[in-house]
C-alpha cells in the first residue's frame, strides 16, 4: 500500500506541473458543456442535462486519460525513471497501477469540479435520483479508467508509433462510446463496435442514475475493464521482459 | 552462507549490425563484505555487469546469483537485498523537487514512514542538498543531480550496494566525503561493488580489484597486488645540483636521468632490505639535494594492464 500510495502521489505531483492537464481537465469539459448546453439552456430538462453532464465527464475523461494516464510509461522511459520504477522492491505492477491511479484520480477530479462549477454558474438543474449510486458510478469510472489507461499505455509503449496511435484512437473511441453522440443514433455496425468500449456502458449506467440504475450496464463495464486490465498486465509483463532482454529498459 | 555474488559463464551479447559481446563467459565469486572495485576501459563490460546484477538486464547465457538468488528467476528477491546507483543526468523527475524525488525513490528502495522521515534529512545533510531539497531538479547542476542519486541509493542499508561511477560530477571535497560514507558500509554488513574510472576511488576504498577487458576478467587481485602490475612498487626521485651521473649500478636498477642531469628516477620493483642497500650504494657519491619516494599508483598499474590486454592477441 505504501508503494501504491507513493506512486499515485508522485504522479499527481507530476501532472500538477503540466499545463496540458489543465487543458484536458478544464478547457475541454468547459468547451463541451458550453456547446451542448448553452444553445438550449432554456428548454434543457434535468434528465437530458444529467446525460450531457455524464457524457461530457466521460468524453473529457477519455481524452485526458489517453494523454496523461496512457502516456505515463512513455514519459517515464523518456525521463529514464522507468527502470528504477519497475525494478525497485515493490512490484512493477504496483508502481504502474499507483501511477495510473494518481493520474486518473487527478483528471476525473478536475473534470468533475469543472463540470459542477459550470452547472452551478449556468443555473442548470440535474436530476440524480440516486446520488450514492451516482457516486458509485464515479468511483467505477476511476477503476475503469485505470484499467483502460494501463492497457493503452502498455500496448502503446510496445510500438514506435505510440504518438500517432494515441491521436488516431482518441476521436473514434469518443464517438463510438456514445458519450457525445447518443448510442441510439449511431448506425448499428458502429453501435456494435461501441459495445466493446467500457466507456459506452459507463455512460449508460451514469445516465440511468437519473431514473432507475442500470446495474447490468455497470457489470458489463466492469467486466470489460477487467479484460482491459488483464491485457494491460500481460502487456506490461511482456514489455518489461522484452526490455530486460533487449537492454532497452533505461533507454529513451 | 552463499556468496554475495556468484557468476557462472555469464555472457551478454547485444544485437547490432555486428553482434557485440559485452560479457564473455565470466566466472566470479565475491564473498560477503568488503568493497570490490570493477575496472576496465570503456566498453569492457563493467556497466553491463552492474545492470545484470541490478536486474535491469538479462544475461544472454550463464547465470548470476546475488546471495543465492538468481537475477532472472528470482529478480524480486535480488531487488530486496540490492540497491543500485547509476547516477547521471537521467533517472530523476526534473519537474519535481529533490525532496519529492527522494521520497518517491525511497519508497521504491523499501524505505517509508518514520524511517523515511528520519533518513531523508540525514542523507540530504550528508550530501549538502538540504538547502536545495525544495528546488526543482531541473535547476540542479550535474554534481547536484549526482549527489541526489547517491542520496537515493544510500537511504537504505542494502546487503549489496552497486555503485556505477559514483564520483562523476563531484568536486574533490564531495568525492572525499562520499568515499568516507562508502568506507563505512562494509562495517555495517554491506558488500559494495564499485565501478569507477576514478582510480582514487578504487585505491581508497577497494580491497579487491576485478579488471574487465573485452568482456572477460583480465585481472582479479588485491589492491596491492594489482598496483604491482605496473612492475614497480615505488619510484625514487633524486634531485641533485645538476651533476647527476647515471652509473652502471644505477642503470642496472633501471634508473634514468633527466637531460640536464638535475634528477634521477629509480624504479623500485619491490621494497626489501637488500633493495634499500643496493639503492643506498648506487646513490653514494651523488650530490643529493632532495630525495622523494612516490608509491606507484593504480593509474600506472591500470595503464600497464590495459596495454597488456590491448596488445594481447
Amino acid at each position: 500500500m505504501h508503494a501504491l500510495f507513493a506512486s499515485a502521489r508522485n504522479q499527481v505531483a507530476i501532472v500538477l506541473t503540466r499545463a496540458t492537464n489543465l487543458a484536458t481537465g478544464v478547457v475541454v469539459p468547459l468547451m463541451l458543456m458550453s456547446l451542448l448546453t448553452l444553445p438550449r439552456l432554456h428548454h434543457l430538462d434535468p434528465t437530458t442535462a444529467t446525460a450531457v453532464f455524464t457524457g461530457v465527464l466521460l468524453a473529457s475523461f477519455w481524452g485526458a486519460s489517453l494523454w496523461s494516464g496512457a502516456g505515463i510509461l512513455r514519459r517515464e522511459r523518456d525521463m529514464g525513471t522507468l527502470a528504477p520504477s519497475v525494478t525497485g522492491r515493490p512490484s512493477a505492477l504496483t508502481m504502474l497501477l499507483g501511477k495510473t491511479l494518481g493520474g486518473v484520480v487527478f483528471d476525473i477530479g478536475l473534470i468533475v469540479v469543472t463540470n459542477v462549477l459550470f452547472v452551478l454558474a449556468a443555473g442548470i438543474r440535474l436530476r440524480i435520483a440516486h446520488p450514492f449510486v451516482f457516486m458509485l458510478g464515479v468511483i467505477v469510472v476511476v477503476v475503469c479508467g485505470v484499467a483502460s489507461s494501463l492497457m493503452i499505455g502498455a500496448l502503446l509503449i510496445l510500438s514506435r508509433y505510440a504518438f500517432q496511435l494515441t491521436t488516431a484512437l482518441g476521436t473514434p473511441v469518443m464517438l463510438l462510446g456514445g458519450t457525445i453522440i447518443p448510442h441510439d443514433v449511431l448506425p448499428p455496425w458502429a453501435a456494435a463496435i461501441g459495445n466493446v468500449i467500457n466507456l459506452a456502458w459507463l455512460q449508460r449506467f451514469m445516465v440511468s442514475t437519473a431514473t432507475t440504475p442500470d446495474w447490468s450496464a455497470l457489470l458489463i463495464a466492469l467486466g470489460l475493464s477487467a479484460a482491459y486490465a488483464a491485457v494491460g498486465i500481460v502487456a506490461v509483463r511482456v514489455m518489461l521482459r522484452w526490455a530486460r532482454k533487449e537492454g532497452t529498459l533505461e533507454l529513451a | 552462507m552463499p556468496n554475495a555474488i556468484e557468476l557462472r559463464g555469464l555472457t551478454r551479447r547485444y544485437a547490432a549490425k555486428t553482434e557485440v559481446v559485452a560479457l564473455d563467459t565470466v566466472d566470479l565469486d565475491i564473498a560477503e563484505g568488503g568493497v570490490i572495485g570493477v575496472l576496465g576501459e570503456n566498453g569492457a563490460g563493467k556497466t553491463t555487469l552492474t545492470k545484470i546484477l541490478a536486474t535491469l538486464l538479462f544475461p544472454s547465457e550463464g547465470s548470476a546469483r546475488v546471495f543465492g538468488h538468481d537475477v532472472v528467476r528470482d529478480a524480486r528477491a535480488v531487488r530486496r537485498v540490492t540497491t543500485a546507483v547509476f547516477g547521471g543526468d537521467r533517472g530523476l523527475y526534473p519537474m519535481l523537487s529533490g525532496g519529492e524525488n527522494l521520497r518517491y525513490f525511497g519508497v521504491l528502495n523499501g524505505v517509508h514512514g518514520r524511517a523515511l522521515r528520519t533518513r531523508m534529512p540525514e542523507v540530504l545533510e550528508d550530501f549538502g542538498l538540504m538547502d536545495a531539497a525544495d528546488r526543482r531538479v531541473e535547476t540542479y547542476s550535474k554534481g547536484m543531480r549526482q549527489r541526489l542519486h547517491l542520496c537515493i541509493g544510500l537511504l537504505t542499508r542494502p546487503r549489496l550496494l552497486l555503485l556505477d561511477e559514483p564520483t562523476v560530477g563531484l568536486d574533490p571535497n564531495e568525492s572525499a566525503r562520499l568515499r568516507e560514507v562508502i568506507a563505512g558500509f562494509p562495517r555495517q554488513g554491506t558488500t559494495v561493488v564499485l565501478t569507477s574510472h576514478n582510480l582514487l576511488d578504487i585505491e581508497t576504498l577497494a580491497d579487491r580489484v576485478v579488471m574487465l577487458a573485452h568482456g572477460r576478467i583480465a585481472h582479479d587481485a588485491g589492491v596491492d597486488d594489482f598496483r604491482r602490475l605496473g612492475g614497480v612498487e615505488a619510484v625514487v626521485t633524486v634531485t641533485t645540483d645538476g651533476s647527476a651521473v647515471l652509473t652502471d649500478e644505477l642503470k642496472a636498477l633501471g634508473a634514468a636521468s633527466t637531460p640536464d642531469g638535475s634528477r634521477l628516477n629509480v624504479p623500485v620493483a619491490r621494497w626489501s632490505g637488500e633493495m634499500l642497500a643496493r639503492l643506498s650504494h648506487a646513490l653514494a657519491g651523488q650530490r643529493i639535494e632532495r630525495l622523494d619516494v612516490r608509491t606507484s599508483t593504480l593509474d600506472e598499474a591500470f595503464a600497464v594492464a590495459s596495454r597488456t590486454e590491448t596488445d594481447a592477441p
